[in-house]
Parts: C-alpha cells; sequence; structure tokens
C-alpha cells in the first residue's frame, strides 16, 4: 500500500520536478544548530512560497550527504571543515588549511566535480570544535591550550560526541598531532556533554563554539594551538538536482548568505538549547529580525514554552502527533502486509519441506538478532535514505515471526484430522484450505501479533534514516535532551503498540476456528 | 468422464490383492500378499503389530502404494483413476477417528458427498449415515467433536464413511481406543450398518473375538505374510500353521475363565 503511495509520488514527483513544483526537502543533522538552521531554511523558502518538507534529526554524515546523493533530501546545513574531512576524505597542504576560503572554494569545487552538489555560499559564522574543561580543571592543572590538554590527558576521560571519536578530524587527529591520549573516553549524545562535564562525570568534552551551553556553566574553551582543527564555515549544501533545475531555490537560500554570525548564533542556540524554546518559533524570530520574512509563521505548531504542563503540551502538539502516527501506522502496516503476503507462503513451503526447513528459519531468524539500527543503517548504501529502505528493513525484521507461526501452526494442526481429509478423498489444496489453514489460523495469527508489535517497535528508528514517524520526536528529544519530546513520541508509540495488538487480537479471535478445544 | 455426484447408491465391490511386496526402507512390511474378497464380503486383517495387516488395508484406498503387485477394486487397478476419484468412492475409518475439530458433525459427515459434488443431497445424505448409526440427527448434527464421548465420535467417523455410500469401507482398528462397554455398542451399530448397506468390508484389528463376531472369514496375518485366510471356524478346525493355533489358543485363555462362571450358574 505505503510501495503504491510511494510509487504514485515517484511519479507525481518527476511530473513535479519537470514543472518546477515539488516540495523541496530539507533535512538536518540530530544537534540545535542543526535543527535551526534546516528550520530557517524551511521557513525562508516557504516565504517564499516554495513548498517544502522536512526531514530532521538525519542520524550522522553518512545519512545526511548520503540522502543528498540519493535525492532523498534537498538542502541540509553543513560545515566546510566536515565537508573536507568527513564528506571529501581529504585534506589541503598546511599552508592553505587554514584560510576559510580556500577551504571552502577547494571543498566547493571538488563537491560539484565529485558529486554534482552544490554549496552555497557561507551562512557567514564559523562553528569550529571547541574542546572544552571546567574553570577548576583549567586553573588547577593549568591548562589553557590544547598541547596543555595532551600533558595532563593520561588521567582526564574524555565525553565525545560518536561522531567526532570517527572522524579523522577528530580524536584520531588529537591523538595524532597533539599527543592527547586520555585515560578514558566516553561516548555521550550531543546534548548530554556540557551536563556530564559539569556534574565532574567527564573531565573534556567536543563542544562546538556555537553552542548554547557553553555559556551556561563555568567552562573554559582550549586554545587549538597547533591549528589543527580545520575550518568549519556554515554553509547550506544542495543536491544535484535543485543545483540543476531549481534557480528559484538557489537564490531564496542565499539569501540568508553572510547574514549570521557567532553572536547570533550562540544566542539563537541559547533559547533553544537553554531556555527551550520551539525551534520554529526562534527560526522565525531571526528571520523576521533579519528582514527576510513579512511576519512570523508558526509553521501548524503553537508556541509551547517549557514551562507548560506535560499533558498540556501533548495536547499543544496534539495536530503534529497525529500526522506522524498516522505515518508510523501507514510505515506499520506496510510492512506488516508485505510481510504476511511472503512469510505465510514460506511457512507454508517449510512445512511442506521439513528437511530444510531449519536452515531456512534459522536464516531468517539471525535477521531477528541483527540490531534495528544497523539494519537500518545496513539499508543506507544499497537504497539510499527515506521511506523504501525503511519499508525493506521493517519488512526484514517481520518475516521471521510469521514465517515460524505459520510454520508451527500448520506443522502441528491435528495431523490425523488431516490424514482423514486426505484418506477420504480431499485433493493437497482442499487439504489445505478447508483443513489446515483454518486449524493453523491461531498459530499464523500469533505470529502476526509478534510481528506487528516489534515492528511498531522498530519503526520508530526509521527516523534515523529519514522516513518520519514518531521516531522522529523521539530522535530530536534525544538530541536535544529535551525529555518532553522524547516522550511525545515514545508514548504514542507505547499506545499505538497496544492498540495494534488489541484489534490483532480481536482478528485473532475472529479467525479462530469454531469447536475447538480451549 | 462420468459424473462424480453419484447419487445411487454403489454397488459392493469385490477386492482383490496379487503378490503385493512392500518395504519401509529395510523393513519388509508385506512380502508377497495376495487375498481376494467377494462383493458384499467381510475380512477381519488379524495379527500382532507389524504383520503388515495396516499396511495391506492402506494398499486400498492408496494411502501406501505397494512396490510390487496389483490391487484391484471393482475389477479395475486402483492406479486406473485419479486417486482422490478413488479415495471417495472408499470409506476409511481411523483408531482415532479424525474427525475434523473445527467442523460440526453435520459438516464432518457431509465431507465425502460434497467433495463429490453432492450439493444440497450431501445433507441428506449426511443425516441418513447418522441415523445408520445410532446418533440422532436433531440431536447430534451440530454438535462439534470435542463435545462428545470416544464413543459418540467414532460412530461420526462411522457414519462419515458410510455417508456416501462406498462400494467398499476399510477400518483400521476402528475400536481398539474405546473401553469395553462401549466397544460393544460399537460393534451393534457396526452391525446394523453393515445390515442395511452390505457394503465390502475390511476390517484391521488385533482382536480375535472382533474379528470373529464382525467378520464372515479371518485373514491371519504375520511378519508380513498371509498365514491362513478362512472362517474362525476353518481356523479352529483346520490351522494352517501352529502361529494360527496359538492365535486362537491365547484368545480362547483370556475368556475360559468367564465362560467357568456361566456352566458353574447353570450346575
Amino acid at each position: 500500500m505505503l510501495l503504491a503511495l510511494a510509487g504514485a509520488q515517484w511519479g507525481r514527483a518527476s511530473a513535479q520536478s519537470r514543472s518546477n513544483t515539488r516540495p523541496i526537502v530539507v533535512g538536518s543533522k540530530p544537534f540545535g544548530e542543526s535543527y535551526l538552521l534546516c528550520e530557517m531554511f524551511a521557513q525562508l523558502l516557504e516565504a517564499h512560497g516554495i513548498a517544502v518538507k522536512r526531514l530532521p534529526g538525519l542520524g550522522a554524515t553518512e545519512v545526511a550527504f548520503g540522502a543528498i546523493r540519493s535525492g532523498a533530501v534537498d538542502v541540509y546545513p553543513e560545515y566546510t571543515g566536515t565537508g573536507l574531512v568527513a564528506i571529501l576524505h581529504d585534506s589541503l597542504p598546511d599552508s592553505l588549511a587554514h584560510d576559510a576560503r580556500t577551504v571552502f572554494a577547494h571543498v566547493a569545487d571538488v563537491t560539484a566535480q565529485r558529486y554534482g552538489a552544490r554549496w552555497l555560499p557561507p551562512l557567514g559564522f564559523e562553528n569550529t570544535y571547541a574542546i572544552a574543561v571546567r574553570r577548576q580543571t583549567a586553573e588547577h592543572e593549568h591548562i589553557r591550550t590544547l598541547s596543555d590538554l595532551a600533558r595532563a590527558s593520561s588521567h582526564l576521560t574524555g565525553g565525545l560526541t560518536p561522531d567526532f571519536i570517527g572522524r579523522p578530524d577528530g580524536l584520531a587527529g588529537l591523538r595524532r598531532v597533539y599527543g592527547i591520549d586520555p585515560r578514558d573516553v566516553r561516548p555521550l549524545a550531543p546534548a548530554l556533554k556540557y551536563q556530564a562535564l559539569a556534574t565532574g562525570a567527564v573531565d573534556f568534552v567536543d563542544g562546538y563554539s556555537t553552542d548554547g551551553l557553553l555559556s551556561k556553566y563555568d567552562l573554559v574553551v582550549l586554545v587549538d594551538d597547533r591549528h589543527f582543527f580545520p575550518p568549519y564555515q556554515a554553509a547550506a549544501l544542495v543536491g544535484p538536482s535543485v543545483a540543476r533545475d531549481r534557480p528559484d531555490v538557489i537564490a531564496t537560500l542565499m539569501l540568508l548568505s553572510g547574514r549570521l554570525d557567532e553572536t547570533s548564533m550562540r544566542s539563537l542556540n541559547r533559547r533553544v538549547e537553554v531556555d527551550r524554546e520551539n525551534v520554529s518559533v526562534v527560526a522565525a524570530d531571526e528571520l523576521q529580525r533579519l528582514g527576510l520574512s513579512a511576519r512570523r509563521t508558526i509553521s501548524g505548531q503553537s508556541a509551547g514554552r517549557a514551562s507548560d504542563g506535560f499533558t498540556k503540551y501533548l495536547w499543544a502538539e496534539r495536530a503534529t502527533i497525529a500526522r506522524l502516527t498516522a505515518r508510523h501506522l501507514e510505515l506499520v502496516a506496510a510492512a506488516l502486509i508485505a510481510a504476511v503476503l511472503v512469510a505465510v507462503p514460506v511457512g507454508l513451503l517449510l512445512e511442506r519441506a521439513r528437511a530444510s526447513s531449519g536452515t531456512i528459519l534459522g536464516t531468517l531468524g539471525v535477521l531477528e538478532t541483527v540490531p534495528s539500527i544497523a539494519l537500518l543503517a545496513f539499508m543506507i548504501p544499497l537504497l539510499g535514505v527515506g521511506v523504501i529502505p525503511a519499508l525493506v528493513a521493517l519488512w526484514l525484521y517481520a518475516l521471521y515471526p510469521i514465517a515460524r507461526g505459520t510454520f508451527v501452526g500448520v506443522r502441528d494442526a491435528d495431523p490425523s484430522a488431516v490424514e482423514a481429509a486426505e484418506a477420504l478423498g480431499a485433493t493437497t489444496w482442499q487439504r489445505l484450505y478447508l483443513v489446515r489453514l483454518p486449524l493453523a489460523a491461531p498459530g499464523i495469527m500469533s505470529g502476526i501479533r509478534t510481528a506487528a508489535v516489534i515492528t511498531v517497535g522498530a519503526a520508530t528508528l526509521a527516523a534515523f534514516i529519514g522516513a518520519g514517524g514518531l521516531g522522529e520526536p523521539i530522535v530530536a528529544g534525544l538530541a536535544l535532551a529535551d525529555t518532553r519530546l522524547v516522550l511525545s513520541g515514545a508514548l504514542p508509540a507505547a499506545a499505538l503498540a497496544l492498540v495494534v495488538d488489541g484489534v490483532l487480537a480481536l482478528v485473532e479471535r475472529a479467525v479462530r476456528p469454531a469447536g475447538k478445544s480451549a | 468422464m462420468p459424473s462424480d455426484a453419484d447419487h445411487h447408491v454403489a454397488a459392493p465391490a469385490a477386492v482383490e490383492a496379487r503378490h503385493v511386496v512392500h518395504a519401509y526402507g529395510d523393513v519388509v512390511a508385506l512380502d508377497d500378499v495376495s487375498l481376494r474378497v467377494p462383493a458384499g464380503g467381510s475380512v477381519a486383517l488379524v495379527g500382532e503389530s507389524g504383520s503388515g495387516k495396516t499396511t495391506l488395508l492402506r494398499c486400498f484406498n492408496r494411502m501406501v502404494d505397494p512396490q510390487h503387485g496389483s490391487i484391484t477394486v471393482a475389477g479395475n487397478d486402483v492406479k486406473s483413476q485419479p486417486v482422490e476419484a478413488l479415495r471417495r468412492s472408499i470409506g476409511y475409518v481411523q483408531q482415532d477417528g479424525g474427525l475434523l475439530p473445527h467442523w460440526t458433525v453435520q459438516r464432518n459427515v457431509e465431507l465425502v458427498p460434497r467433495l463429490r459434488g453432492a450439493g444440497d443431497a450431501a445433507v441428506n445424505a449426511a443425516g441418513d449415515a447418522l441415523d445408520l448409526v445410532g446418533l440422532p440427527r436433531a440431536k447430534y448434527a451440530t454438535r462439534y467433536p470435542h463435545e462428545l464421548s470416544g464413543g459418540q465420535r467414532q460412530r461420526v467417523a462411522l457414519a462419515r464413511a458410510l455417508a456416501a455410500r462406498p462400494s467398499l469401507i476399510l477400518l483400521d482398528e476402528p475400536f481398539g481406543a474405546l473401553d469395553a462397554i462401549s466397544r460393544a455398542d460399537l460393534h451393534e451399530a457396526f452391525e446394523a450398518a453393515r445390515a442395511a448397506t452390505g457394503v465390502t468390508t475390511l476390517l484391521v484389528t488385533h482382536d480375535l473375538a472382533e474379528a470373529a463376531r464382525l467378520c464372515k472369514e479371518l485373514v491371519v496375518m504375520r511378519a508380513g505374510r498371509i498365514e491362513q485366510q478362512g472362517t474362525i471356524q476353518d481356523l479352529n478346525d483346520s490351522p494352517a500353521t501352529p502361529y494360527v493355533t496359538n492365535l486362537l489358543d491365547r484368545a480362547l485363555a483370556g475368556l475360559e475363565r468367564l465362560k467357568g462362571l456361566r456352566s458353574e450358574a447353570r450346575a
């Protein structure tokens, strides 16, 4: 069903792109400034009459840029340094590596050549890594620069984002260039870093220079005395088809180039991360202040404040939650139906070919052991990001319980009744639909119910690869350390699982053949 | 092609097995077995477990296809027609009944007539069969198998086997799982049904007394071979092998003490 929908959307999209009316997909990575810039891009485009679809919270640089390449996302905010090191896996000779303009020109050139994607002129500010320690640590250990940190690092613990740990311009680079070798390294979600630092759980963190939380705690940002980090100028990164076919989009987005600076970004980030204001409100305010939009756009959300009670917040967000729940349900239903269509016949076939059933069921079972996020990530190089890879991953997940339920249900279905039907002249097909399937129905339904509940849960992870659904607020909430946001996705998801299970229980009762003893 | 919807009562068929050989892997279940049953006749296959009696029975409705030899029903080789058509003209009763648990008694008994395309006529055919086995349709038609006692279930299985008025009925230890009293009741029901229909009967049992009561002739089997075929009188008067004598001796031994009670009472 959703595949048909996606197929129809595909057709409509290609028709629209010819007529320049398809919505522009704006993405973001899961941290505050990225959500903010995404929202600013989106509202700016909407103010100029261009339809927009938001796909925030894409798990990592690979996911976001992968989406640009596959066309699932049209634009997202990126940084030149990240472009150089993490996307192009490139480097520049030292003499050139620190000049922001050189780096931008180089990155823009190579990206356009290699991928057809276009870097729009920088937004006007830099957001570089700000390795930070508590003021007490700085004074006690006499640490002012990263070289100083290297000296003291053997008895310090680092709390670093997984992104930083994995990147060549991250931990590995610090080790190589400065000799920083911490006693322990703990991966932390971006929004939890500063709290962990402040409470003493870790001794230094990879902050971002425009983070709103930097000013909240008494921290010292260490000087990059060996100039290890490349420049990280923020800019809009646009995908090849928009770069080629939508000059209107390019022109609109370029209105923002050069208009932002570190000070204003820091205060905007403060409003989102510290004051817990709604991202779209903060974005709207800034656009208005810059004179780039006529009036304050609310984009369908009321200005919920952090001081609101949780229930009031849920009620205020009910339209969004309803939309996300509908999308979530669509994903689950499509994956489940597709899984039933394949897994039930597979279960029936396995029952006939008992010898190989063990191996095949075992293989399907292995799929269950793969963590769902890994399975979703595995889809990206194959199918890109968005609805299709999410559906494929969810479909794979649902196969095993249904196939197994069918197999066991049919295998155990009263063998003497099946034999009697055969002896009295029923054909193989007649035995199947008159006897075996009705008697196996409870077992099959049980498998489907299990699969359904698993799928509702796994579908929350679909948000990481841009498929939408109730995972979106969960991902955003985790990124922003906003428990309320997390719950606004998690609670409806849990409720959905219960409802789905309840409905299927009714179906199971209806399908249960009469006359069987309890 | 003759219609499957045969509404006439089929004439009882004569059946024959000729030089039948069948093995399960290394184990020889049937070792050159030949047997003839006249139309309307009744034969009991008796013997211990592993004697091949059930395997031989199942050759007649092709639940077993013997590796060598031929099986004919009403003069036709069983392989000369589609297997489903063959089976729909032969009644079959298993030891555990094999009723479909999700169907009512009525629907169970209607199975074969419906498979034969009888349509609504199946309803009456089933009702008649239920009456025949002593389960008045008004009371039992809408019940489910799990609501019935073991004896009642076997009656339904018997009714189901007879509903399409087959030319041959095969019974595989049909009363073995029942207690003595239910078994005696079922014996009466079976005799009545046979008297009414005259259907050719092949019955597998390990109970000599039951065999002697229900069937005209007995076929004693042992290790895949036929020891002797004949009436119980024949087996008694002129046993073909010591095994046959042994069989009768063992069957009678249990009854001696009980028979003594009757003669004491008369004395």
